[in-house]
């Protein structure tokens, strides 16, 4: 919003949070000022326990707090029974131990002041903060306290609490899961460091009885290794195979069991070639980069995926004339509940109150808010605008329009087949070609020479054309290149997802929220007459004070988050169609639509409101106008020009096809491409006809064509349907980042492509080595690890272009 | 050189130990968490004493208070 700057600007900021205060309404407590109560309410709790060290550590850490959002939730339904038996993980007499996710966590200062929390909450006996995840485990104890009591006080610090299921087994087997990958990898290691020993004392010269022992000693150790540590290997062949398919595991693992059962083989018959020492660097080395590509992947992806859309809130109920709190999955049918203000809503219902204002652009796209009245139609998913009211319950659950959705997103099963990395498309060539130059070597050396020969140049070639310079080469570049999309707060949940953005030619962007801010609000305003912009914007809330018409909530929203005089108005009027007008301190002043030959071209499809005052003669005087809409983003034409460069743009969206085509037209999308009052079906229906496509969006309506697209990518502010089905997840709403997007994927597809040709390049060299019999186990000894370590230089150094990316992270 | 038939065993069962100790130290969840330890040592030890007051603010908006 481009509000101008007044002429006096208190530069105030918030004690708490650093936020500017500017000129909106400070909250003053004491000496301090607040941009909000939320914050002021986290600095009295801190101040009154003695905590202010948490200011000082967030200061060292040079971290930045965001202003705290205030919670109304009671959080009453933790204390039922019921929903103690379903979450708590260990319960008796004296305690019980139970696991949040706590939201808003950002620097190691909230780690200090959550664990601090059980020395000044009663009835917490301890509290263990695990930061990967934001998980906290919790030991109270109920016959001190109430566990809403410790919820309500974990929100009101700013970190609200979402209780996780003590069953989700989800969670116990990614925890078995990277526990193996751990012990895999220090089993590995370990056998690794060992064999070393061993290996270096037989290359400097150990002979005779010596080397025999050495030899011996780490065929043992390394049998850890083959049975246990290169299970995955097998483990992705044999998938891969079933699949009819080749990936890397499978040169991969026939190399490392040829090499071991080649080496017991010499060992016995007394020759040199023995290749321990390089099958368990190998192993340890693509262990440990599939380990850390896996580890930066799934930090992006948990947090997002805590909460489900039909989650499990308090919701009041209206109980013969009672409001009592019950959990909303408790909620039935023809049941009365109470909406309150700036919620959302989970239930398909009739409105009883008289009035309501929500915005439905979840499910259709639009970004006018309705205006309902009693006996109207109310969807899941929209969001209450206005003062809270009343419904019945009609529908809930599967059963509402959005649920009904859900469950068409559970049932059709992807329609994009599965990505095959660039690495696994090689990896099927590179296959067939160690066969063929195993089988071509060994027919030529049984020609020539005699069949053992034969078979110990053909094995040299199998061992030596290991590929692990090559599977080395894509984790190792995909986790520089998903590190510098992390600080553009890009998130990718598949590397191969990554790869794909490089092939994507059809690009289809949502309009509401995507390329559009998503809210009706002020767009633009411009003042004449040297008026005080205080007293403009204090005339025009007293003027829409009793109207509850969108354009007023807007303007309400907006402007009472500033400082305004406090003036006398009388004779309050509503003109239906045209404005408001009334008797303010003696002048007359409208509200309204403005005139046609004030309206301000750049915005011909806008909502324009004026300001006028009536003059003596009759006249009214312009004093100020504001444009309301839905503004698009700064972002927006930037991008669509530059992602035009390598794609065609779409524009799919459910509103009005005017609105669609102003839009369209003013960030630079071909007419043609536009396409406008679309169902999420059709959305969906769109993209099936395209190829490479990728669909940007955040509502509901879009996450069918989110799902469906080869690469389903959401913005911030999304639902967490969308973020649920799509494959890459913008946590901001600057839409421009999706260019960064493209650029590094790019990036990252040229150095992962210049790596696999170094790979190649040694897997060449060494064949050709192997197949002249010119390779001995300390050349293979050499070799292996050369290749990997040109790999891994090559990636450090990246490209040109990924390193002036680097410095430009999160401004 | 006879020494090295004495020293290997020992080598051998000490690396085992190491080994052993690792997998239990993975089994019984030390390395479960690998980010937040390392923060977390950094914190000076303040033994100020608990000051359980009854919760002023902290349960600011429940209605049952």
């Amino acid at each position: 919003m481009e509000m101008r700057e007044a002429q006096h600007i208190d530069r105030l900021k918030c004690t708490h949070c650093d936020e500017q205060i500017g000129d909106l309404i400070p909250i003053i407590n004491g000496d301090h000022t607040f941009c909000c109560h939320g914050c002021e309410t986290v600095y009295s709790i801190l101040k009154d326990n003695d905590l202010q060290s948490f200011y000082k550590i967030k200061d060292q850490e040079g971290a930045r707090l965001s202003p705290v959002k205030e919670n109304r939730d009671s959080y009453q339904y933790m204390d039922s029974e019921d929903f103690l038996n379903k979450s708590v993980i260990y319960r008796n007499q004296n305690f019980i131990q139970i696991k949040f996710h706590l939201a808003d966590i950002s620097c190691m200062a909230c780690l200090w002041l959550i664990e601090k929390t059980p020395e000044f909450l009663k009835g917490l006996n301890s509290c263990r903060l695990n930061l990967e995840n934001n998980v906290a485990e919790l030991e109270v104890d109920l016959t001190k306290t109430k566990l809403s009591h410790i919820a309500k006080a974990f929100s009101n610090l700013g970190y609200r609490p979402n209780v996780i299921n003590s069953k989700q087994t989800e969670e116990e087997l990614q925890k078995k899961a990277d526990r193996s990958d751990i012990l895999r990898i220090g089993i590995a290691g370990a056998a690794l460091g060992n064999i070393m020993l061993f290996a270096i004392s037989n290359y400097a010269g150990a002979d005779g009885n010596y080397k025999t022992l050495f030899n011996w000693i780490s065929s043992l150790i390394s049998l850890p290794v083959m049975l246990y540590c290169a299970l995955p290997f097998y483990k992705n062949s044999l998938t891969s195979i079933k699949m009819k398919s080749i990936s890397i595991d499978i040169p991969l693992s026939l190399a490392i069991v040829i090499a071991y059962v080649i080496s017991i083989y010499n060992q016995f018959i007394g020759s040199d070639h023995i290749y321990y020492d390089s099958i368990s660097s190998l192993v340890f080395l693509i262990l440990l980069s599939r380990y850390f590509l896996k580890i930066s992947l799934r930090k992006t992806v948990t947090e997002d995926n805590k909460s489900s859309f039909f989650k499990v809130v308090g919701i009041t109920k209206v109980n013969n004339d009672k409001e009592v709190e019950v959990l909303s999955n408790e909620i039935k049918e023809d049941d009365e509940i109470i909406i309150n203000e700036k919620s959302q809503i989970q239930f398909d219902g009739i409105l009883l109150s008289d009035r309501a204002i929500i915005n439905n652009s979840i499910l259709t796209g639009e970004s006018k808010p309705l205006s309902l009245r009693r006996g109207d139609l109310i969807h899941a998913g929209s969001f209450n605008m206005g003062k809270s009211f009343k419904m019945k319950v009609i529908k809930t659950d599967e059963e509402t329009t959005l649920g009904k959705l859900l469950q068409k997103l559970k049932v059709t099963h992807a329609s994009r087949g599965h990505i095959v990395s660039l690495t696994d498309k090689i990896a099927k060539y590179f296959t067939y070609l160690v066969i063929f130059m195993m089988i071509s070597s060994f027919t030529y050396y049984y020609f020539t020479t005699n069949f053992h020969h034969a078979l110990e140049i053909a094995l040299a070639v199998t061992i030596v054309a290991c590929p692990c310079a090559l599977a080395l080469a894509t984790p190792l570049s995909f986790l520089k290149s998903l590190k510098l999309l992390k600080d553009r707060e890009i998130f990718v949940k598949n590397e191969r997802s990554l790869e794909k953005v490089s092939e994507i030619n059809n690009i289809i962007l949502d309009k509401t929220g995507t390329l559009t801010n998503g809210d009706f609000g002020i767009v633009h305003e411009e003042h004449y007459h040297d008026i005080n912009i205080k007293k403009i914007r204090s005339l025009i809330l007293l003027l829409e004070g009793p109207s509850d018409h969108p354009i007023a909530i807007s303007f309400k929203e907006t402007l009472s988050k500033y400082q305004h005089d406090h003036l006398e108005m009388k004779d309050h009027m509503q003109i239906t169609g045209e404005g408001v007008s009334a008797e303010i301190e003696g002048d007359i002043y409208f509200l309204g639509k403005a005139k046609n030959e004030n309206r301000l071209n750049e915005y011909p499809d806008f909502t324009q409101v004026g300001l006028y005052q009536k003059q003596d003669e009759g006249n009214h005087l312009l004093l100020a106008l504001y444009v309301l809409g839905d503004k698009i983003k700064d972002g927006s034409k930037s991008l669509v020009n530059h992602l035009s460069r390598y794609s065609e743009i779409h524009l799919a969206t459910g509103d009005a096809k005017s609105v669609a085509l102003s839009v369209g037209k003013n960030v630079g999308i071909k007419q043609d491409n536009i396409h406008s009052e679309l169902s999420p079906e059709d959305k969906n229906l769109m993209i099936t006809k395209l190829s490479n496509t990728m669909m940007i969006g955040d509502g509901a309506n879009d996450s069918l064509a989110l799902r469906n697209a080869d690469i389903g990518v959401c913005v911030g502010g999304s639902v967490d349907l969308a973020l649920e089905v799509s494959d890459i997840y913008l946590s901001t709403y600057d839409i421009s980042k999706v260019w960064d997007l493209f650029v590094i994927s790019h990036e990252t597809i040229k150095l992962i492509k210049r790596n696999l040709l170094f790979s190649i390049l040694y897997n060449i060299t060494g064949i050709t080595l192997a197949m002249m019999g010119l390779i001995s186990p300390l050349v293979a000894a050499i070799f292996m690890p050369i290749s990997s370590f040109t790999v891994l230089v090559s990636t450090i150094v990246g490209t040109k272009k990924l390193r002036s990316l680097k410095g430009q992270g999160r401004q | 050189m006879e020494i090295i038939y004495f020293l290997l065993p020992i080598a051998l069962v000490l690396a085992a130990c190491f080994v052993t100790f690792f997998i239990w130290a993975t089994k019984s969840g030390q390395y479960d968490d690998l980010d937040t330890p390392a923060k977390r040592m950094l914190f000076d030890d303040d033994h100020r004493k608990p000051n359980m007051n009854n919760g002023i603010n902290l349960t600011k908006g429940l209605k049952d208070e």
